[in-house]
């Protein structure tokens, strides 16, 4: 996983070093935005 | 405080009859007063050796008045930088439909206005073009993203002022530059020839210094000129207002909640209903919002920075690195809650004809601030400032703001209203009785 989100950051032009604190806590945030979501949208099966 | 540049908001309309209008002399008097100040407010990015316009513009509906154009709307023949060291050298080879609709209506392009970066940041502390001053105190910010046109507007530099607002970029540098800012039912405004921040969540609006002047420019641009005549100041006997009792008078300054509170009464005074009402599910809405706007900018820059994102801000391009960390999943579950949101919140227009907030919960900060103490509270500028209109671009309603007084410190605040989707000319007429009620009781 680690690899692939270097790969990807490195296509914007930077390192995941340089910015994995801002990277890691926002995919932990929008994971649980997801989650809260996915609350919102129940058993709906219609797309957006 | 700038004493003695801000334009009054004379209507428009006086000048529009006026056979001794000479639009040449009005465009002589604002190019000296850009000259002159926006040195001090870096409130133009380009301002042009001589307005754009159609030959025949006297003979036309705005008769050559003008508009500054946020510089992420394409003007062929001029650059638009987006506010962006990437975009420095580029210059547009088309000219975005909306600004085609006004210019075909009379009015004059003098110049594209200062912004944040990519429009990705309320404050307008651009690091490439120059912070944009706020004219009621030099050391605080304009607000923006659409800072550059609020100030334009505010000084007089212009008539009108174009801006975007994809989480409050129009309504938020109104409220703290004191004019009005509208951002209008979404897709009725083209963003055709704009720069995008975020496709689904992007609205057109304008800056002016008058309810009545942002629905002339309104009716132009949505070629709606017959509805001009029908623009009055509605009456607010029986009129509904809805004042949210959840998160939107959470976290309020004291002195925007003193000014709220006594824009209130007199609309109350005046013999409009006050209805409390609870708004559904925002904080939601707000984090939904986030995740479709953050994840749209990072796809978008993502290809467009072409490897280059270290030259972007450090503000924007962290934004931009926390949408990359958003999944496909992620980003389609929000849109699909999207839906409901928005379908539960509409709603609340069963109960009342508008709802009113204050447009933002602080005045402006000052530029070096990244925190604020509200009442003893710490709370981040960013957050405190786009808390109260974000909600409104997931939702897509039409919402203005509306000066509603100054602070204990002479800085401005804003009061926003918002109508229910499509509604627009009834959220204009209602703001145009309100204003005309604050002025009338100020």
């Amino acid at each position: 996983m680690e690899k692939a989100v270097e790969k990807l950051l490195r296509i914007a032009g930077i390192e995941y070093r340089d910015v994995k604190n801002r990277f890691d806590d926002s995919a932990w945030k929008n994971i649980e935005i997801l989650e809260e979501l996915l609350e919102v949208v129940e058993d709906d099966d219609r797309p957006f | 405080m700038m004493t003695g540049h801000f334009e009054a908001a004379e209507e428009l309309s006086k000048i529009l009859k006026s056979r001794r209008f000479d639009a040449v002399e009005r465009w002589e008097k604002q190019r000296k007063k850009i000259l002159e100040l926006n040195p001090l407010v870096n409130a133009y990015i380009t301002v042009f050796d001589k307005p754009l316009c159609r030959k025949d513009f006297r003979k036309r509906l705005l008769r050559g008045l003008t508009v500054a154009v946020k510089d992420v709307f394409h003007v062929s023949g001029y650059p638009t930088t987006a506010g962006s060291k990437l975009f420095a050298n580029r210059v547009s080879s088309h000219t975005a439909p909306v600004v085609e609709k006004l210019l075909e209506a009379g009015a004059a392009v003098n110049g594209k206005t200062n912004l944040h970066e990519f429009a990705f940041g309320v404050s307008n502390i651009n690091p490439h073009f120059g912070a944009c001053k706020n004219p009621f105190d030099l050391a605080r910010v304009s607000g923006g993203s659409s800072g550059g046109s609020a100030v334009a507007v505010a000084l007089g530099m212009c008539d009108i002022g174009l801006g975007t607002d994809t989480a409050g970029s129009v309504r938020i540098p109104a409220s703290f530059c004191g004019v009005v800012g509208f951002k209008p039912s979404i897709g009725s405004l083209s963003t055709e020839g704009v720069i995008p921040l975020s496709w689904s969540l992007d609205h057109v609006g304008t800056l002016s210094r008058s309810v009545w002047e942002t629905a002339v420019a309104y009716a132009v641009m949505t070629n709606k000129v017959k509805e001009i005549s029908k623009i009055t100041p509605a009456k607010l006997e029986r009129l509904k207002i809805g004042v949210p009792i959840n998160y939107f008078l959470e976290y309020l300054s004291h002195d925007v909640r003193e000014m709220f509170e006594q824009s209130l009464k007199k609309m109350e005074a005046k013999g409009a209903e006050l209805v409390d009402i609870h708004v559904p599910d925002v904080e939601k809405a707000v984090r939904c919002r986030t995740v479709i706007g953050f994840a749209e900018s990072s796809a978008y820059h993502l290809g467009v920075c072409k490897g280059n994102l270290a030259v972007y801000g450090e503000d924007v391009k962290q934004r931009i690195v926390a949408g990359l960390s958003i999944t496909a999943v992620g980003y389609l579950t929000a849109l699909r809650a999207r839906k409901k949101l928005v379908a539960k919140f509409r709603q609340v227009f069963n109960q009342v004809d508008v709802l009113a907030t204050p447009t933002t919960t602080i005045t402006a900060h000052r530029i070096d601030e990244q925190e604020i103490d509200v009442d003893g509270k710490i709370i981040n500028v960013r957050a405190a400032t786009l808390r109260n209109t974000e909600p409104f671009n997931l939702y897509g309603v039409p919402s203005i703001s509306i000066p509603m007084g100054f602070s204990s410190k002479g800085l401005p605040t804003g009061l926003q209203l918002v109508a229910d989707f499509g509604e627009d000319f009834k959220l204009l007429g209602i703001a145009y009785g309100v204003e005309k009620l604050f002025k009338t009781s100020s």
